[in-house]
C-alpha cells in the first residue's frame, strides 16, 4: 500500500510541475502546430506559384536559313514549353540588356548555321546564357533546353541515317534535303508530344481521392510524437542528488517514480490525442467511419501513445546526463516520424531500410490506422504492437530496478 | 592567464574527457550526416510496376532499359492488377505493354501504345511517365528510320535493311558525326552549380558546430551556479573577467576543432570555403552563446532555449529559405544566423548585433 500511496504523490508532483509551467507548456504544444501549418500553407503556395509560373526568355537565332526559323517555332509552340516560357526575340545585345535588368531569366541562342550543320552532320553548339540573379527560373529553362536538345540529338542521328541510305540508293541530292527537312520538323513535334503514347488512367478510391485528409491524418501522427517529446522533456524536473537520498530512505523505488511519470506522460498524451481526434471528428470526414472501426482507431492511437510514452521514459532512465537525454529523445523523435512512413511512404525506402519498419511502433499503428480509415478495411493486427509494449515496459522495469541497485 | 587554465583544468577535470568528445562531435556527426544525405537518400526510388504481356525479346530490352534508371525500381506485375496496385499504394505507378505493343511499334501507331496508371499520390509520376516516355521514343525512332529508310528502298528498287542494320548504321553515324552540343552558363563570370553536385558539407557543419558550441557553454551556465564562485571574491578577478577569461579558453578549443574540420572537408572532401567565413561564424556563435548564457539562469531552460535555436535554423535553412527566395522575401532569411556563413559570405550582421547586445548588458549593469 505503501508504494501506490508513494505513486500517487509523484502524479500529484508531476501535475503540479506541469501545471507549473501552464503558460508556456500549451504555448509549446502549439507552437508545433502553427509551425507545421506554416509550412503546409507557405509550401502551397510555393507549389502555386510554381505551376504558373511564366518564365521570360530571350531568343536569338543567328541562323539566317528559313528552316531553322521553321524548326524554332515549332519547338516554341509544343506544350511543354508554351505552358511555362513567354519567348522574346533579341539579339545578343539585347539579351545581355535584358539580364542585367533581369527582365528574362535566359536566353537561348541559335548559332550560324545551325541547320545546314546540324544536317550535314558538322559539330554546331545551342547555347543557354543565364541569369545568375534568377538563377531557379534560368536553372528550369536549362532543364528544358537540355531535354530538347537531347531529343534533337536522337532524331538528328536517325535522321541522317535516312538520308544516307536514301542517297545510298540514288536518290538525288535535293530530293534527300528536302526529305530531311520534312523529316526534321515532323520528328520534333513528335518527339516534344511523348506524352500521346500513353493512354493515361487516373486511379481513385477514398485515399486518393482525399490526399489532403491523407496527410492531415499524417500530421496527426507526426504532431502526437512532437508532442510526447515535449511533455517527456517538461516532466524532467531538476532533482538533486541529496533530494534523491532523502527519498531513498522514505522507501521511494526508482521505480515508483517511472511509474507515476508514465502515468502522467501518457495522462497529458491521451487528452491531447482525445483533442485531436474530436477535431477529425467534428471538422474534417475522416473518422465518418462505422462505430466498431472508430473504436479501432482509438485502440491504435492509446495503444501508440503507451508504447511512445514508454518510449521516452525508458531513455529518461537509461541515460543520466540531461544533454546526452534530450539528444537521444530528438534522435528518436526523429527515427518515429521518418519509420511511421507518414510522411514519406514505405514503398520508396531503399530496400536494406524495409526490416527498420518491421519494428517501428509508429509503423505498426500508422500502417493500420490508414488501412482502416482509407482503406475500408474492417481489421487490425495488434500483436506486434502488443509485444513492442511488452519489451519496452519490460526494459523500463528491469532498468529502473538495476538502477535502484546501482545506487545503493 | 596560467591561473585560468589551471582553474580551467581544475573545475572541469571530472569533464574533461566529455569536452573533448564533444570537441570530435561537429566533425565526425558531420561525417555521418553526409553520408545519410548523400548516398543513402540516392538509395530512395520509386516503385513502378510493368506489366508485359508480349513475348517479344524487344519489349524485354525495352523494359530492362526503363529499369536502369537509379530512380525507377521496377518490379514486374500482372496486367489486370495494375491499376488495384496502384489504388492502395503500394506501387507509385504501373505501366502496361499490351500484346499489340510490339504489333504498334512495328506499324508505327504511337498514340496510347502503353497502358499507364498513376493517383494522386502518386508523388514521382511525372517525372516517370517522362522516363518512360524517352526510352520508348528512343526505340521508336529507330523503328521510323527503318521504316523510312526501307520506304525509299521500295521506291528505289533497293534491298531492304534490317532493323540491325539501321541500329549500326545510326550508331555508326554518331561517331563519325558531331552531333548537336549543348552549353549552359549564365552571364558573367559565374559558373552554374551543377545539379548532381554533393550536398555542403559546410552547411551541415555550421548547424553541428553551432548545436556543439551552445551544448559546451552550458559550462558557464552550471558554472556560475556552482559554490566554487563565491571563492572568486578572494581573487583578484571579478565575475565578470573570469568568464571572459573562460570564453576564450573554450574559444581557443573550438577554434582548434574548427581547423580540423574544415582541413577534413577541404583535403577528404575535396569541398572549400575560406577560413575567414569559418572563423567569422565562429565568432558569432561565441557571442550567441555568451548572451544566451548570461540571459538565462536555469541549466535545463538553457539546454532546451538552445535545442530550439538549433531547431529553428534547421527550418529556416532547410524549409523556409527555398520558399522566401521564391517568393522575393529573401531579406527574411537573415533572421537565420548562419545564413552570411551559408552563402559563403563572412557573418557580419548577427555578430554586430550581438556585440551590441553585450555593450547593452555592460551598460545597464555599470549604470
Amino acid at each position: 500500500m505503501k508504494w501506490f500511496k508513494h505513486i500517487m504523490l509523484f502524479i500529484n508532483n508531476d501535475i503540479k510541475l506541469l501545471l507549473r509551467k501552464w503558460r508556456t507548456l500549451p504555448l509549446l504544444l502549439v507552437a508545433p502546430v502553427i509551425m507545421l501549418v506554416m509550412i503546409a500553407f507557405l509550401a502551397i503556395r510555393f507549389i502555386g506559384d510554381f505551376e504558373e509560373m511564366d518564365i521570360q526568355v530571350g531568343l536569338t537565332n543567328l541562323d539566317e536559313a528559313q528552316e531553322t526559323t521553321m524548326i524554332v517555332n515549332a519547338l516554341m509552340e509544343t506544350s511543354d514549353i508554351s505552358e511555362m516560357l513567354t519567348i522574346h526575340n533579341m539579339t545578343v545585345e539585347e539579351a545581355e540588356i535584358a539580364i542585367s535588368s533581369n527582365e528574362i531569366a535566359a536566353n537561348i541562342i541559335f548559332p550560324e548555321d545551325f541547320f545546314a550543320d546540324m544536317t550535314g552532320g558538322n559539330s554546331s553548339t545551342v547555347e543557354v546564357v543565364g541569369n545568375a540573379d534568377m538563377s531557379l527560373e534560368s536553372d528550369i529553362v536549362n532543364e528544358i533546353v537540355a531535354t530538347v536538345t537531347k531529343h534533337i540529338r536522337n532524331s538528328q542521328a536517325s535522321i541522317l541515317a535516312i538520308g544516307y541510305r536514301a542517297a545510298e540508293v540514288g536518290v538525288d541530292e535535293e530530293e534527300v534535303d528536302e526529305m530531311i527537312l520534312n523529316l526534321f520538323v515532323e520528328y520534333f513535334v513528335q518527339v516534344m508530344s511523348s506524352s500521346d503514347m500513353l493512354d493515361e488512367n487516373l486511379q481513385s478510391n477514398v485515399a486518393t481521392n482525399n490526399t489532403n485528409n491523407y496527410y492531415i491524418l499524417s500530421v496527426v501522427f507526426v504532431l502526437l510524437i512532437i508532442w510526447s517529446t515535449i511533455i517527456s522533456i517538461y516532466l524532467k524536473g531538476e532533482t538533486h542528488q541529496r533530494v534523491k537520498t532523502r527519498m531513498k530512505l522514505y522507501g521511494v523505488t526508482e521505480l515508483t517514480e517511472s511509474i507515476s511519470k508514465i502515468a502522467v506522460l501518457i495522462a497529458s498524451m491521451i487528452i491531447l490525442a482525445a483533442i485531436s481526434l474530436l477535431g477529425l471528428y467534428f471538422f474534417t470526414d475522416i473518422l465518418n467511419l462505422a462505430f466498431d472501426n472508430i473504436l479501432r482507431v482509438i485502440t491504435l492511437v492509446a495503444l501508440f501513445i503507451i508504447a511512445i510514452g514508454g518510449i521516452h521514459i525508458l531513455i529518461g532512465i537509461l541515460f543520466d546526463n540531461v544533454k546526452t537525454q534530450l539528444i537521444v529523445k530528438l534522435i528518436m523523435s526523429i527515427l518515429l516520424i521518418v519509420f511511421s512512413g507518414a510522411l514519406i511512404p514505405e514503398i520508396y525506402f531503399p530496400e536494406y531500410l524495409l526490416p527498420v519498419f518491421d519494428y517501428s511502433v509508429s509503423h505498426m499503428t500508422v500502417y493500420w490506422v490508414m488501412e482502416i480509415v482509407f482503406g475500408g478495411r474492417f481489421y487490425m493486427e495488434l500483436v506486434p504492437i502488443a509485444i513492442a509494449i511488452g519489451v519496452i515496459y519490460g526494459l523500463i522495469v528491469l532498468a529502473s530496478l538495476f538502477k535502484g541497485v546501482r545506487r545503493a | 592567464m596560467k591561473n585560468m587554465i589551471d582553474i580551467r583544468l581544475m573545475l572541469s577535470k571530472k569533464r574533461l574527457i566529455g569536452l573533448f568528445v564533444w570537441l570530435t562531435v561537429p566533425t565526425l556527426l558531420t561525417m555521418g550526416i553526409f553520408y545519410i544525405f548523400n548516398d543513402v537518400t540516392d538509395d530512395f526510388s520509386v516503385p513502378v510496376g510493368i506489366a508485359n504481356d508480349s513475348d517479344e525479346e524487344e519489349v524485354e530490352s525495352i523494359i530492362q532499359e526503363i529499369g536502369d534508371n537509379n530512380l525507377i525500381n521496377v518490379r514486374m506485375i500482372e496486367a489486370d492488377e495494375a491499376g488495384r496496385l496502384v489504388e492502395q499504394h503500394e506501387l507509385d505507378s504501373t505501366f502496361v505493354f499490351d500484346e499489340q505493343f510490339y504489333d504498334n511499334l512495328e506499324n508505327l501507331r504511337r498514340t496510347n501504345m502503353i497502358e499507364s496508371h498513376y493517383s494522386n499520390r502518386s508523388l514521382a509520376y511525372g517525372a516517370i511517365k517522362e522516363s518512360v516516355g524517352a526510352v520508348v521514343q528512343e526505340r521508336y525512332g529507330l523503328y521510323y528510320a527503318k521504316n523510312m529508310i526501307n520506304q525509299v528502298e521500295e521506291e528505289n528498287d533497293a534491298e531492304q535493311s534490317d532493323l540491325e542494320t539501321v541500329d549500326t548504321l545510326i550508331n555508326d553515324l554518331i561517331d563519325r558525326f558531331n552531333l548537336l552540343e549543348y552549353e549552359y552558363s549564365y552571364y558573367g563570370d559565374i559558373t552554374p552549380v551543377s545539379d548532381h553536385e554533393d550536398m555542403n558539407i559546410f552547411l551541415i557543419w555550421s548547424i553541428v558546430t553551432f548545436f556543439v558550441t551552445l551544448f559546451i557553454f552550458e559550462l558557464i551556465v552550471s558554472e556560475r551556479r556552482q559554490k566554487v564562485m563565491q571563492r572568486l571574491a578572494f581573487t583578484r578577478y571579478n565575475m565578470t573577467k573570469y568568464f571572459l577569461y573562460q570564453v576564450s579558453i573554450l574559444t581557443i578549443l573550438l577554434v582548434v576543432s574548427d581547423l580540423i574540420a574544415w582541413f577534413v572537408f577541404e583535403f577528404f572532401y575535396e569541398q572549400s570555403i575560406s577560413i575567414l567565413t569559418v572563423l567569422s561564424v565562429r565568432l558569432m556563435m561565441i557571442l550567441f552563446a555568451y548572451v544566451l548564457a548570461v540571459l538565462i539562469k536555469n541549466v535545463y531552460t538553457y539546454l532546451l532555449v538552445s535545442l530550439f535555436v538549433i531547431i529553428a535554423i534547421i527550418i529556416f535553412t532547410f524549409v523556409l529559405n527555398p520558399l522566401f527566395v521564391t517568393m522575393d522575401l529573401g531579406y527574411l532569411n537573415h533572421l537565420n544566423p548562419l545564413y552570411q556563413f551559408i552563402n559563403e559570405e563572412i557573418t557580419v550582421y548577427w555578430s554586430v548585433g550581438l556585440l551590441v547586445i553585450i555593450a547593452l548588458f555592460w551598460r545597464v549593469r555599470h549604470a
